[in-house]
C-alpha cells in the first residue's frame, strides 16, 4: 500500500521539460544582466584610466572585458574634454535552448561610459 | 418450542458473524488515522461517501502539463519581469553614479558657476545623445540635478561641492511605471587652482 503512493506518472515527469527550459532561460537572462554590469564596470574603469593617463583612445581600444566600438571626444565649454565610449559584446550562452536567441542578437550587451579629461 | 428457539439463535449467530466479517473488511480498507469503532449507521454512510470519492477522484484527474502552464506561468512570468526590472534599475544606478562623479568633476574644474552648469548640461546631453543612438528614447531618461556648496561660495579653492543627480527610468512592467534613480557625489575644488 505504501509503495502505491510513491508511484509517479510519465505525465508528471513531462512537466520537467518546460520547467527546465524556463529555468535555463531565466539563468541565461541572469547571466546576461550580470555580464552587462561587469562589462559596464570594465569599460568605465578603462575609460577613467584613459582619461587620467592620457591614453589615446583611438590606438588602445582593447580592454579586459571586450572591445570598444566607438570613442567620441567632445570639447567641454571652458576647456577639457569629454570622452564617451560604447562597447558591444556577446555574453556566454549557457544552454542550447538559448542558442537560437543568441544568434539573433537578442542577448547582445551594450555598455556606455563617460569620463572627463582635463 | 425448543426447535423454534434453536433456529432463532442460529439465525442471530449467523447475522452476527456476517456483520463482524463486513466490519473487518471495512477497517482494512480505511486509513489508519480514522477511528475504528463507529456505529453501523455511520460506517454505512461512510461507505457510500467512499464510493462517491472514488468516482470524484476519477473526475478530478487532470493534466499535469496543463496545470503547470495554468498555475506556474502566471506566477513565474511576473517574477521574471520583476527581477529583470530590478536588474535594469541597478544597472542604471551604477551608470548615474558614475555620471554624477564626472559631472561634478566638470563643474569643479569650471572657471565660473555659470560655466560649471553649462559643462554639466553638456556632459549629460552628450551622454543622453549617445544612449538615444543606441535605441533608448531620450525623453524617458531625462536628467535633473542639484548642486550644493555647503554654505560656502561655489568654486572657491578648497570648497566642497555636492551634486545630486536624478533620472527617471521606465520600469519593465509598463510605460506608466517610472522609478527615479538617484546618485550623489561630493568633491573638492582644487586648492591651488589658478
Amino acid at each position: 500500500m505504501q509503495r502505491d503512493h510513491e508511484e509517479g506518472s510519465i505525465e508528471a515527469g513531462l512537466t520537467l521539460i518546460p520547467t527546465t527550459a524556463f529555468f535555463l532561460l531565466v539563468l541565461q537572462l541572469v547571466v546576461v544582466g550580470t555580464y552587462k554590469t561587469v562589462e559596464t564596470l570594465n569599460l568605465q574603469s578603462w575609460l577613467n584610466k584613459s582619461a587620467l593617463f592620457a591614453i589615446d583612445g583611438s590606438s588602445e581600444t582593447e580592454y579586459v572585458g571586450g572591445k570598444v566600438n566607438a570613442i567620441k571626444s567632445f570639447q567641454l565649454p571652458g576647456g577639457g574634454e569629454l570622452l564617451i565610449a560604447e562597447s558591444t559584446s556577446a555574453p556566454p550562452v549557457i544552454s542550447a535552448f538559448a542558442a537560437p536567441l543568441s544568434e539573433s542578437g537578442i542577448f547582445t550587451v551594450r555598455s556606455n561610459a563617460a569620463a572627463v579629461r582635463e | 418450542m425448543r426447535e423454534l428457539l434453536v433456529s432463532r439463535f442460529r439465525a442471530a449467530k449467523w447475522r452476527l458473524t456476517s456483520f463482524r466479517t463486513q466490519t473487518s473488511k471495512r477497517s482494512e480498507s480505511k486509513p489508519e488515522s480514522e477511528p475504528e469503532s463507529k456505529p453501523e449507521s455511520e460506517s454505512r454512510s461512510e461507505s457510500k461517501s467512499e464510493s462517491g470519492t472514488e468516482s470524484g477522484t476519477e473526475s478530478e484527474n487532470g493534466s499535469a502539463v496543463l496545470e503547470f502552464v495554468l498555475i506556474a506561468t502566471p506566477l513565474f512570468i511576473p517574477a521574471l519581469l520583476f527581477f529583470m526590472s530590478m536588474q535594469q534599475v541597478a544597472n542604471q544606478e551604477m551608470q548615474v553614479e558614475n555620471l554624477a562623479r564626472q559631472a561634478l568633476r566638470a563643474f569643479t574644474t569650471a572657471e565660473s558657476v555659470a560655466q560649471g552648469h553649462q559643462r554639466i548640461n553638456f556632459v549629460l546631453d552628450r551622454y543622453s545623445e549617445m544612449e538615444s543612438s543606441n535605441g533608448k528614447s531620450r525623453s524617458s531618461y531625462k536628467f535633473t540635478y542639484n548642486i550644493s556648496c555647503g554654505g560656502q561660495k561655489c568654486l572657491t579653492p578648497g570648497s566642497t561641492v555636492k551634486i545630486e543627480l536624478y533620472r527617471a527610468v521606465n520600469a519593465q512592467l509598463g510605460e506608466g511605471d517610472s522609478r527615479k534613480v538617484t546618485a550623489s557625489a561630493v568633491g573638492v575644488v582644487d586648492k591651488w587652482r589658478q
